[in-house]
């Protein structure tokens, strides 16, 4: 029955979690149960009693701690944001600090029972930071209510590509890496895979973030791929090439039924010059396992970026002086600018230099400062600069090198050394070094395995396959008649798993 | 007359990148033409002496009445125009038109002659008489240079063979002519086809020295001097046997080259293109080519040098006869690349047991000045023809030093690498599968994008401010999330 003063809602509402706490936590059933009559209660509060306030002065969310009272805390923050407050709360405002207050401590296991509310929160917040012009305000609560959601931040929610965009609108990069670094395996799944109830203790997110959930709002092909690219962009500014190598080559293999998405047009791009600014090369191909329509389309609207690498490429290869290089950014300006890619395009030209310098690594030990200028400075007299230019190099770690100076001040007599890296210099490797990265990759990919089999156990519950299965069982049976149809189905060799194995 | 080398045409020539030989073979012109037959003679002349200044007007103008005993006008016209450019004043700049007309007069009545010959065979049906009617065709359009009436001719013949001997024939023909187009291709299927086992007759057999030599000067020509070289030492020794001033030796194939010829290409191949054990063993210790080798002593003494690591000798040696074979119709376009090829493979062995040598000391044991080496090591290097480094300032080239320890790390550590983000993409291209979030528009390409932030630059703000309102953004994300 539903309340219907204050006296009778607040005991209500505070009969659940039990506190403090009883010696025994209550099992998954009996919790499940208890939170579910909580939730029916709630819903069917009216608003107006949830914002009335309580009997001896002050609001409910005075009373209430959103740590343990999560469910009520929420409804209570949304019954005062829907009662047209919106438009009056500004960044600051005291309805705006509950709302933080609650991003950063609601209780991970009770939210799960609340996913759509969850949700409208996040967008209130979200619609207050942008009409205060104030985008980076709502970055932080956003991004530590993703992870007090899903610490491992393995499963993509629709509450990600909102957040990566505010980062972008707010420009801030460093921060939006919280959730940027925790690797996504996974997509919200659906329910009827999941047999688990939300509370029990989940392997995978994706155990409660499905469809039923609603932690995450339903996806369409687009978000995904819009996440990875917009992610891509903030690793780009971050110049953390590899990172967004891996983000755009996420969006190019995306799957395809018939061409490619813009997107994925926009990702190839960028995906040739993070190469060149990373590697100093294009990749003959994109990933295997990009479908050939978007490879082709992407390629046929990226010409002017793949001729862009074939010259730089050349050069460096043939030793070229930058000037052809810079006709081709010059010619392509407008494509550059108009397609936003311009200041990449800039950096792509200084990293023509860094690597022509580092190529010389592969011919001489030794050589002098002025021979260095001589093929690679834009103005080969200007000894002190060149100068600069290779300690800085040497000081970013991409030149395994160091300046010696013989005698005299002047930089002309400087001389450049290769050092291999097993010696010294700044890209040095000790055993030592070397066999913690290791440990560390195997731990890495053990998680992975994990992952790996997760996605195999997806596999086999999808339907397709299950009927293809069937199918295999049915002819198998037949063949073999008189044998236990079981046994057979169990000799079938899941052939998808090499899917995933044979990299 | 002798012309200096600084004439206009030698000076132009060499701007052209054409090769010019300043100074005296070793050879007597007089000796040296009088080892082949037939056409290749005005070729050779007329080759020299567009090549070598000092004998230019000695072989022009041999080559002048040597065109003018054949019938082959164009040949004849390509020397005159060439006496027109290098002797601009000599007599036989003028062309002999009466010499011209005359035997244009000839070749025209001849060919019709053999044409209705040829059609009097067809209508008698006797295959005998028309297989030599084409023979006929092809070997008179060979003489006057008209090469592809003479491939087609010899082509038809095909047919009317009979024998084992008539194809052996009919190739040996379309080898020749193929070697005159420079139809290198057409050479090599043509001895692949005598090779092939179902024509090991004896006439085969007898022209294995041929082949060998045809095979080896296609693969020459093609840059292979590895496989050339192979088949140049495989030769038959029974070429060195065959009497070259006597047309009617079958075994002289001097209308294309001379035993000599085969022992200069065999070996310049074998010093670039194999190691010191090989050469030992396929080149100097065998019984077939050594026949050919006793005839130019000193391509022997140039390999037995390099098989005992006396570089600077070997290299010597090579570098004396250079003028002789950039005089050489086939060799001259190669040998800049043997020469360069054979000199790294000396530096190479001369490296091996060093880890670090001083580029004075290269140069001295290989004849150059420190600059020229030093260009010479960095154009290896880059070639990845020598596993070495230079130092530039205390001028020593050092030997890489691996680590391989270090290097197992390095590459399982790459591949981890590699394989963690292959199946990173992989599991998320499943995932989109399986949540059936596939591309698809229904629309033209670009009609798929809603948002209108794609492809905004974050870090150009000047250019793109304007995209950058919140009203956007907010309307975009909305969208995002509600639609």
């Amino acid at each position: 029955m539903a309340p219907r003063n204050m006296d009778s809602l607040l005991p209500q509402l505070l009969t659940f979690p039990p506190h403090p706490p009883p010696p025994v936590p209550l099992v998954d059933v009996a919790y499940d149960k208890e939170i579910k009559s909580l939730r029916k209660v709630l819903n069917d509060t009216p608003a107006s009693l949830l914002t009335a306030g309580v009997p001896n002065g002050g609001d409910l969310l005075d009373v209430l701690d959103p740590s343990i009272n999560t469910l009520p805390f929420l409804y209570v923050l949304l019954a005062h944001s829907n009662a047209g407050k919106q438009k009056a709360t500004t960044i600051g405002s005291p309805l705006w600090q509950k709302a933080l207050e609650f991003l950063h401590r609601f209780d991970s296991v009770q939210i799960r029972y609340v996913g759509t509310e969850f949700r409208r929160l996040i967008m209130f917040v979200q619609d207050v930071a942008l009409a205060g012009k104030q985008p980076i305000a709502a970055v932080r609560p956003i991004g530590t209510a993703i992870l007090r959601l899903d610490s491992s931040g393995s499963c993509y929610t629709s509450t990600h590509l909102v957040f990566v965009q505010l980062c972008l609108e707010a420009r801030s990069f460093r921060a939006a890496k919280a959730i940027l670094d925790k690797d996504i395996y996974e997509l919200p799944s659906s329910a009827k895979m999941v047999p688990d109830l939300l509370c029990s203790r989940h392997d995978t997110s994706s155990g409660f973030i499905t469809d039923k959930s609603e932690l995450s709002d339903a996806i369409s092909y687009r978000d995904p791929l819009h996440y990875f690219l917009y992610g891509a962009m903030i690793y780009l500014a971050l110049k953390e090439w590899r990172r967004a190598i891996l983000f755009l080559e996420v969006v190019l293999t995306a799957p395809s039924k018939t061409q490619a998405s813009q997107i994925q047009v926009e990702a190839y791009k960028k995906w040739v010059l993070a190469n060149l600014l990373a590697y100093g090369e294009v990749p003959s191909s994109l990933p295997k396992t990009t479908s050939s329509q978007v490879a082709k389309h992407s390629r046929t609207l990226g010409k002017a970026y793949e001729a862009l690498g074939i010259v730089f490429q050349d050069g460096i290869s043939k030793e070229h002086d930058v000037r052809r290089l810079n006709a081709e950014v010059h010619i392509g300006h407008q494509r550059w600018s108009s397609d936003h890619n311009l200041s990449l395009v800039l950096q792509v030209l200084d990293a023509y230099r860094q690597f022509t310098i580092a190529k010389l690594e592969s011919t001489y030990v030794a050589l002098p400062l002025s021979e260095v200028g001589r093929r690679t400075s834009p103005n080969p007299d200007d000894h002190a600069e060149t100068a600069q230019y290779i300690a800085m190099m040497i000081e970013n770690g991409q030149l395994n090198a160091r300046i010696e100076q013989r005698s005299s001040n002047d930089p002309q007599s400087w001389v450049l050394r290769f050092v291999a890296p097993s010696d010294s210099g700044p890209q040095t490797r000790t055993e030592q070094h070397q066999h913690e990265e290791l440990k560390r990759q195997v731990a890495r990919t053990a998680k992975l395995a994990e992952h790996i089999r997760e996605t195999d156990r997806k596999i086999s519950l999808n339907k397709d396959y299950i009927s293809w299965l069937k199918q295999k069982a049915d002819m198998t049976t037949t063949a073999n008649a008189g044998e236990d149809p079981a046994i057979a189905l169990e000799q079938i060799p899941f052939e998808d798993e090499d899917l995933l194995a044979g990299t | 007359m002798i012309i200096g080398s600084d004439s206009a045409y030698f000076i132009k020539a060499r701007q052209a990148g054409r090769p010019v030989v300043k100074d005296l073979p070793k050879f007597d012109l007089d000796q040296y033409i009088a080892n082949y037959r037939g056409k290749t003679r005005v070729d050779r002349l007329l080759l020299i002496g567009t090549t070598a200044p000092l004998l230019a007007s000695e072989a022009l103008r041999a080559a002048v009445s040597e065109a003018k005993q054949g019938r082959d006008v164009g040949r004849y016209n390509a020397v005159v125009a060439a006496i027109r450019r290098i002797l601009p004043g000599d007599t036989n700049a003028v062309s002999d038109s009466a010499w011209i007309d005359r035997t244009n007069k000839q070749v025209k009545a001849e060919s019709d002659r053999l044409e209705t010959e040829l059609k009097g065979y067809k209508n008698n049906l006797i295959k005998e008489s028309i297989r030599m009617g084409y023979d006929d065709l092809g070997q008179h359009f060979h003489r006057i240079g008209d090469l592809t009436n003479s491939v087609k001719a010899y082509g038809r013949m095909r047919d009317f063979c009979t024998t084992a001997s008539h194809v052996v024939i009919m190739s040996l023909r379309l080898i020749n002519v193929s070697i005159d187009q420079g139809n290198w291709l057409a050479v090599q299927t043509n001895v692949q086809k005598l090779r092939s086992p179902g024509q090991l007759s004896t006439e085969a057999q007898q022209t294995s020295a041929k082949l060998s030599a045809a095979m080896g000067l296609a693969l020459l020509a093609s840059g292979n001097f590895r496989e050339a070289a192979q088949e140049f030492v495989e030769t038959d020794p029974r070429m060195t046997q065959a009497r070259l001033d006597d047309p009617s030796d079958a075994e002289a194939f001097n209308e294309v080259v001379t035993p000599n010829d085969i022992a200069v290409y065999g070996g310049l191949c074998a010093l670039a293109s194999m190691d010191r054990n090989e050469l030992q063993k396929h080149v100097l210790e065998n019984a077939k080519f050594r026949t050919y080798l006793e005839l130019e002593p000193h391509i022997r003494r140039a390999i037995t040098f390099f098989v005992s690591s006396k570089y600077s000798a070997c290299l010597s040696i090579l570098e004396s006869y250079r003028s002789d074979y950039l005089l050489d119709l086939y060799l001259q376009r190669h040998l800049g690349e043997l020469y360069f090829q054979i000199r790294s493979k000396a530096i190479q062995q001369y490296f091996i047991p060093f880890s670090r040598v001083t580029l004075a000391a290269l140069a001295s044991a290989f004849d150059a000045d420190e600059h020229t080496m030093e260009q010479e090591l960095t154009s290896m290097i880059k070639r990845k023809h020598l596993d070495a480094r230079i130092d530039l300032v205390d001028r020593v080239l050092l030997s890489r030093t691996a680590n391989a320890r270090s290097d197992v790390h390095e590459n399982a550590l790459k591949m981890a690498k590699d394989y963690e983000r292959t199946a990173h993409l992989r599991i998320l291209r499943m995932e989109m599968l399986n949540a059936g979030l596939e591309v698809s528009d229904k629309g033209k390409p670009g009609a798929n994008t809603t948002l209108e932030t794609v492809g905004l630059d974050p870090f150009h703000g000047g250019a793109s401010a304007g995209n950058w309102t919140s009203e956007g953004i907010a309307r975009s994300l909305r969208s995002g999330l509600r639609g």
